[in-house]
C-alpha cells in the first residue's frame, strides 16, 4: 500500500475539495491518492455510461408516445 | 486494521468531494434494479404457474423485497452509522447478490419459496442497507447543498430501473429462445454485474474527516428557522412529533406516486382507447421513469434554494391540485394527461430524494442515516397501501360495469385528499425542541468523535 502524504494546501478549488481538518489522515487509507482518484474517476465513467444507456433506451421507448 | 473499518474510509485531506458521488450511484444503480422487477415477472409466472398464469404470488416477491427494504433500513441504520459506509455497502452487496443467487436456484429447482427467500427477504435486506448508506455519506460531504447530495444518490435508485429494464430484456432474449428458459443465466449475470459495481462503489467510498467543511464555506449564523446546528440521536428523533409528521408526509407522497405508477400503462389505455396504442402506452411508462429520476435530482437540488418545507408544500399542494385536474379533466386531451402525470411522478421522485435533507435540517447529520432508515418504514407501508387503494377501487368500479377514465376517477380523488393530509402534516413541522439535542462538547476533536462512535458500537 502506497503511503503518500497529501498536503492540505493542495486543494485546487475551494468548492470541490476538502478543507484540511484536524482529523484528516495524512496517509490514504486504501491505495495511494492517485489510485483512489483514478478509481473514482473510472467509476464516474462507468455509472455515467450506464445512466446514459438507460436514459437513451427509455427515451427511445418514450418517443413512441409522440409518434 | 480491517479494510472495511470506518477509519479506513476517511478521506485524505485535499480529497475532491466530487469523487464520492459515483460510489453512491454505483450502489443505487444496482439496487434500483428492483423497480425493473416487472421485466422478469412474466417469465416467472410462466415458470411457476404455466397452467393458470396467476400473477399475484409472483407480485408477492416484489412486495416482500420492499417491506424488507423498509425494515432493514430501519434496523440497520444505527449499525451503518457506527460501522461506516464501506462495511454497509459490502454487506448490502453480499445480501443483494446472494438474493439473486438464491432466487436463481429457486427458479432452477422450481421452488417459489426460495425465490421469496432470495430476491424478497435476502435481496430486500440488501436494498435497505444499500439505500441509506451512500445517502448519509453524501450529506456529510455536501453540508452546504444537502438537497443536491441526496438527489444525486437517490437519482441512481430511479436510474437503476432505466438500466436494468433494457439490460434484462436483452439478456432474456440472448440466453434462450424463450425468456422463461433464460431466467437462471439472466439472474446469474445480473448478480455478477451488481457484485462488481457495488464492490467498486465500496472501494472508492470515502467519509470526510471529522470536523471537515467545504473550503470557503462556513455554516451561516443566521440559518433558516427549520435548520439546526445541533444533532439529535435516532433514539431521541423517534420521540419527536416531527419524525411522525415526516413519516406521514413520506407515506402520502409515495402512496400518491404509486397511484399513477402502479397502473400507468392500463390507465392511459383506458383514458384514451381510440388514440393511444400499446407501443405508445409503453412509451408513457418510460416517460414516467424519466420523470421519476429527474424529479429526484431536480426538485431535491431546488430544495437547497427554497427550503425543504416549501419544497414539500409544492409536492403535496401542487400534487393535490394536479390530481384534481387529472380527475376532472384528464380525459379531455392526451397531452394534458401526460403532462400532469409527468409532474406528479417528478414530485414522487423528489419526495424520496428531499426527505434525507429535510431530516438533516431537523435532526442534524450525526445519525441522519439511521433516522432516514427508520423513516423508510413509511415506504414499506405505502408500498402495500398504494396498490391496495388503487386496485380495490378500480376492481370495484369494473365490477360495477364502468370503464375508461371512470375506473380511475375515485382513486385519483382519494390521492388528492391524501395529499392534502400530507400538506397539513408538512405545515405542522416545526424545529425540533432543544431538549432532544445532543450536548455540544466544549472542544471537539476528531479522535474524540471517533472514540465516541466506537464506544457506542
Amino acid at each position: 500500500m502506497a503511503a503518500v502524504t497529501t498536503p492540505a494546501t493542495a486543494a485546487p478549488a475551494a468548492d470541490a475539495t476538502s478543507e484540511a481538518a484536524p482529523g484528516a489522515p495524512a496517509v490514504d487509507a486504501v491505495g495511494g491518492p492517485t489510485a483512489l482518484r483514478a478509481g473514482a474517476l473510472a467509476l464516474w465513467g462507468v455509472v455515467g455510461t450506464l445512466l446514459g444507456y438507460g436514459i437513451l433506451q427509455t427515451a427511445i421507448k418514450a418517443s413512441a408516445l409522440f409518434s | 486494521m480491517n479494510l472495511l473499518d470506518r477509519r479506513r474510509t476517511v478521506a485524505p485531506s485535499g480529497y475532491n468531494r466530487w469523487l464520492v458521488p459515483p460510489a453512491a450511484l454505483a450502489v443505487h444503480l444496482s439496487i434500483g434494479q428492483v423497480y425493473a422487477f416487472s421485466v422478469i415477472k412474466e417469465p416467472l409466472i410462466e415458470r411457476f404457474f404455466p397452467e393458470t398464469g396467476v400473477g399475484t404470488p409472483i407480485a408477492v416477491i416484489f412486495s416482500i423485497a420492499i417491506v424488507m427494504l423498509g425494515l432493514s433500513a430501519a434496523f440497520g441504520g444505527v449499525w451503518m452509522e457506527r460501522n461506516g459506509p464501506r462495511k454497509a455497502m459490502v454487506l448490502s452487496a453480499t445480501f443483494w447478490v446472494t438474493g439473486f443467487l438464491v432466487a436463481a436456484l429457486g427458479v432452477h429447482l422450481g421452488h417459489l419459496w426460495l425465490v421469496y427467500l432470495g430476491y424478497g427477504v435476502i435481496g430486500g435486506m440488501g436494498l435497505g442497507i444499500g439505500y441509506i448508506s451512500p445517502v448519509s455519506t453524501l450529506i456529510k460531504w455536501f453540508p452546504d447543498r444537502p438537497g443536491l447530495a441526496t438527489g444525486l444518490a437517490i437519482m441512481g435508485f430511479g436510474g437503476g430501473a432505466l438500466v436494468a429494464a433494457p439490460l434484462t430484456q436483452w439478456l432474456l432474449g440472448r440466453y434462450a429462445a424463450e425468456p422463461v428458459d433464460a431466467l437462471v443465466p439472466t439472474l446469474l449475470t445480473l448478480a455478477a454485474i451488481y457484485a462488481v459495481l457495488m464492490v467498486a462503489g465500496a472501494a472508492v467510498i470515502r467519509l470526510p474527516a471529522p470536523g471537515w467543511a467545504p473550503g470557503g464555506w462556513t455554516p451561516s449564523v443566521k440559518k433558516s428557522a427549520m435548520q439546526t446546528h445541533a444533532d439529535v440521536r435516532v433514539r431521541n428523533a423517534v420521540r419527536t412529533p416531527q419524525f411522525y409528521l415526516l413519516w406521514i408526509v413520506l407515506f402520502v407522497n409515495v402512496t400518491a406516486g404509486i397511484g399513477i405508477l402502479e397502473d400507468a400503462k392500463p390507465m392511459i389505455l383506458d383514458f384514451f382507447p381510440d388514440t393511444v396504442t400499446e407501443a405508445s402506452a409503453t412509451g408513457f411508462v418510460g416517460l414516467l421513469a424519466l420523470a421519476n429520476m429527474s424529479g429526484r435530482l431536480g426538485w431535491s437540488s431546488l430544495s437547497d434554494k427554497i427550503g425543504r418545507k416549501n419544497t414539500y408544500v409544492m409536492y403535496l399542494g401542487v400534487g393535490a391540485a394536479l390530481y384534481t385536474v387529472l380527475a376532472l379533466a384528464g380525459s379531455t386531451a392526451t397531452a394534458l394527461f401526460v403532462t400532469v402525470a409527468f409532474f406528479i411522478v417528478t414530485f414522487y421522485g423528489g419526495g424520496f430524494a428531499t426527505v434525507p435533507a429535510y431530516l438533516k435540517d431537523l435532526f442534524g447529520k450525526l445519525e441522519v442515516g439511521a433516522i432516514h432508515g427508520r423513516l423508510l418504514t413509511a415506504w414499506s407501508a405505502a408500498g402495500v397501501a398504494g396498490p391496495v387503494i388503487v386496485n380495490s377501487i378500480v376492481d370495484s368500479r369494473r365490477e360495477a360495469g364502468l370503464e375508461g377514465a371512470e375506473l380511475y376517477i375515485p382513486s385519483m380523488t382519494v390521492m388528492a385528499c391524501l395529499l392534502v393530509v400530507g400538506f397539513v402534516a408538512n405545515l405542522l413541522v416545526r424545529p425540533v425542541s432543544e431538549r432532544h439535542h445532543e450536548p455540544v462538547p466544549t472542544t471537539t476533536t476528531p479522535e474524540r468523535e471517533l472514540v465516541g462512535a466506537a464506544k457506542e458500537a
